[in-house]
């Protein structure tokens, strides 16, 4: 099986806290994987290992089967990324910012120009193209930076917590184009709180807990490999430990 | 109430607390960055202490002055420290971070009385330094004078005053800071303001030399001290005078003075002084309320394009670099600190012009003669003087967009480079404005030196590049680009560092077309020698970005985080 994501021992430390604690995932091509954790499981971590935001402590990485440590720029140019604070430059307007993207891919202006108003389109953004991010809604800004990661089609995206903040038409939208971009062949490794939008849309998922992973495989075969007929949401809650009683606050 | 105050100090004094305990240090750089920016508090803290003894002494030694009907010559002293507190306390809110801005939401979910927010937010306005220095010197130091020379009477009048004084300059500092929040509520006509402020502050640099009698007679003669004093003074010195009874720091001057030979005398400047607080207080209040009524940010900025010129390629470096060329001119100009270092150096020609229409000639030695020339040298030095505080945190600009250029499939030296390039256009286009209006107003006779003056510039910048990319990856520093004072400055080791490198990279070819033309006599050898020493300075920068590229993307992490 090709994997458009491998890791090997993947370990990151901050200190003596061991954010991610070896891991191994593997990411299949053409697959919409899920990844899941409680927290401050080491989610954002992993995806910014992934995505060269953060150099391993140890471990090896293979994207697109290309190492980091030898092909970042040929990996950045493949690969679209919506990181966790969205990297976007508050002084540029959104038609701007697409074109940035366009221009450090190296693609001409006849190509990066109708692709930005399709997805400034798509995103509900034209009437806000010439206007500052600063000026941006939370959810705007979410969707100006997925069609900043769409723009140079890249064959994988890495996508974190793409669904928070953005309405339910847009959601859909973004839902549907996501389905028919793994439809296309290609890859999408996504982090989510919303285990809905998780069981609907992905094919594969990956459970992260205190930075180590706990499951991960395709999604029937993690709930029968863990005797689960119940919810996502069941699953994961058990999977990471989290049944807790609740707290009687009776001064309330 | 108690209670109220209580939690406010407690809260400012843990934010303090706590922007000194910078969590989440990634490496030994980091730490020390971290320490040398602390440095720079804890001098101006040091400081303090003895510019309050200071004050607290002069403070006394004018009281038992006036109390034994001496002429005080310290007196004089505390009248233009006043005024200068006077001027410090309406600029201040101007060049620092809005006050309380970011808080004023909270505070209204808060179960405290508007008028309580007001007393808090003012008692705030006490802890800047220049308003700080007022109470050793006018409530504690001339009232002590006063009743150490035996006159309790007037030392109580003076405290009156004083105190009167302190509730303005709260009062002034309180309005000024919701009048400025009130502007930069709508974000486009913030822009706005902030642009006539970035070009009103230059002009008060000319100020002092408007109101200098002019010193030359007819023919250009010098004219003598005595033939000075007998000069009457100009418009604007004129001006001033008129104005200057009317300042609350002459009310409280007068108020002290007029004590000690009547009491009753003092009543009237007192009670204009009490009244003019009050009337600030209440104005300062009005104003607070409606920015209670409406303190979050309104409107959108949209920005215009310049047809496909963004689009395009700059010639000789690659798309990439391009790309954040581009973006970095596009990013200072719509930063009120960008455009301060865009207004700054177009504003010299204008302010050179002041002072060449009063002293008559502006020369150096070996181009005299060459007023053009000297113009458009210190128009373009400055317009690269005033980029360092960009330059030198060059990857601030970015924010978050920071963590997109390292996501975009570029190397560093792309990035680096169109840094350096997109730096070059933003000096460059004051420059080229002040170079042409030089060249077409005085018609420069030395077309070599001119052209000596371009490689100059060129030389120093090329050398400042690296440097510049070096000292923003070891001392990064977050800071806020709408603010056009402190907390839009680089971090002080990279500002100090940087102004040495500039003053290095400048002295170099500004010596060489020194020796040439003034040693020399031969001003076309200047030309030949500041275009080997362009092509050297040249060759030393591309090397120097070798090892300066290993360094940022050593650091990218850490900036990444940083911004």
């Amino acid at each position: 099986m090709e994997f458009a994501v491998e890791t090997h021992g993947l370990a990151r430390t901050f200190g003596a806290t061991r954010a991610v604690d070896g891991i191994d995932l593997r990411v299949p091509a053409g697959s919409f994987y899920g990844f899941l954790g409680p927290n401050g499981a080491g989610k954002s971590t992993t995806i910014k290992c992934l995505t060269g935001l953060l150099r391993p402590s140890s471990g090896d990485i293979r994207i697109l089967g290309l190492d980091p440590a030898t092909a970042s720029v040929e990996i950045k140019r493949r690969v679209g990324v919506v990181p966790e604070d969205l990297a976007l430059f508050d002084r540029l307007t959104a038609a701007e910012t697409l074109s940035f993207v366009g221009q450090v891919h190296g693609m001409p202006a006849a190509t990066f120009k109708p692709r930005s108003a399709d997805l400034l389109s798509l995103m509900d953004l034209t009437a806000a193209a010439t206007t500052l991010v600063a000026d941006f809604s939370h959810g705007m800004k979410k969707k100006l930076s997925l069609a900043a990661a769409l723009l140079p089609a890249p064959r994988l995206l890495f996508l974190d917590e793409p669904f928070e903040g953005i309405d339910a038409v847009a959601s859909r939208q973004i839902k549907e184009l996501l389905h028919s971009f793994v439809a296309r062949g290609g890859t999408v490794f996504l982090t989510s709180h919303i285990l809905e939008i998780v069981e609907r849309l992905s094919t594969h998922i990956g459970v992260i807990a205190d930075g180590k992973l706990v499951a991960q495989g395709p999604m029937d075969e993690v709930r029968a490999g863990k005797h689960f007929t119940g919810t996502l949401e069941e699953m994961f809650i058990s999977l990471v430990g989290g049944e807790r009683a609740a707290v009687d606050l009776n001064w309330l | 109430m108690l209670r109220i105050f209580r939690a406010f100090v407690w809260m400012r004094f843990r934010v303090i607390v706590n922007s000194l305990e910078r969590t989440g240090s990634r490496d030994t750089i980091e730490r020390f960055s971290v320490a040398v920016e602390k440095l720079g508090p804890i001098m101006a803290l040091l400081l303090l202490i003895p510019s309050t003894i200071g004050l607290f002494v002069l403070g006394i030694a004018t009281g038992f002055a006036l109390a034994q009907g001496a002429s005080a010559i310290t007196l004089m002293i505390v009248r233009y420290f006043l005024l200068l507190v006077l001027v410090l306390t309406l600029v201040g809110p101007m060049v620092l971070p809005l006050r309380d801005s970011g808080g004023l939401v909270r505070y209204l979910l808060l179960p405290i009385s508007r008028f309580n927010l007001y007393l808090a937010q003012m008692a705030g306005g006490l802890a800047d330094p220049w308003i700080l220095l007022v109470i050793p010197l006018v409530v504690l130091g001339i009232p002590v004078g006063l009743a150490v020379g035996l006159n309790v009477v007037a030392a109580a009048i003076a405290l009156v005053g004083g105190l009167a004084f302190l509730l303005f300059l709260a009062g002034v500092t309180s309005l000024a800071s919701s009048v400025i929040h009130l502007l930069l509520r709508d974000r486009r006509r913030g822009d706005v303001v902030m642009l006539i402020v970035i070009f009103l502050l230059p002009m008060l640099g000319v100020l002092p030399q408007l109101m200098i009698p002019d010193t030359r007679g007819a023919g250009g003669r010098r004219l003598t001290r005595e033939e000075r004093h007998a000069q009457p003074p100009s418009f604007v010195a004129h001006a001033a005078l008129r104005l200057a009874p009317y300042l609350p720091s002459e009310m409280y001057r007068r108020t002290a003075a007029a004590a000690v030979t009547s009491p009753m005398s003092a009543a009237i400047p007192l009670a204009e002084l009490a009244g003019v607080a009050l009337l600030i207080q209440s104005a300062g209040f009005a104003t607070y309320r409606r920015v209670l009524d409406m303190p979050a940010t309104l409107g959108t900025r949209r920005a215009g394009s310049l047809g496909g010129v963004w689009d395009r390629v700059i010639p000789g470096i690659s798309p990439a670099a391009s790309a954040v060329a581009f973006t970095q001119v596009r990013l200072a100009l719509r930063t009120p600190r960008g455009r301060a270092s865009l207004v700054t150096p177009l504003m010299m020609p204008f302010m050179l012009g002041a002072i060449l229409a009063r002293r008559g000639s502006l020369s150096l030695p070996g181009v005299e003669g060459e007023q053009g020339l000297i113009v458009a040298a210190i128009g373009a030095f400055t317009s690269v003087l005033a980029l360092l505080p960009i330059a030198m945190n060059q990857f601030a600009i970015d924010r978050a967009g920071f963590t997109r250029q390292m996501l975009s499939p570029m190397s560093v030296r792309d990035l680096l480079v169109g840094k350096a390039v997109g730096n070059a256009l933003v000096a460059a286009l004051p420059a080229s404005f002040v170079f042409v209006l030089a060249l077409a107003v005085f018609h420069g006779s030395h077309a070599a030196l001119w052209l000596g003056l371009v490689l100059a510039v060129v030389s120093a910048y090329a050398l400042l590049a690296p440097a510049a990319a070096a000292l923003s990856a070891i001392f990064p520093k977050a800071v806020d680009m709408n603010s056009i004072g402190n907390s839009s400055n680089a971090h002080q080791a990279a500002g100090l560092l940087g102004m040495l490198a500039f003053v290095a990279s400048s002295a170099v070819p500004l010596l060489l077309a020194f020796v040439a033309v003034n040693l020399l006599h031969r001003i076309d050898l200047a030309l030949l020698l500041l275009s080997g020493w362009t092509l050297l300075a040249v060759g030393v920068s591309y090397l120097a970005f070798i090892p300066v590229c290993r360094l940022v993307a050593s650091r990218c992490e850490t900036l990444a985080q940083y911004y």
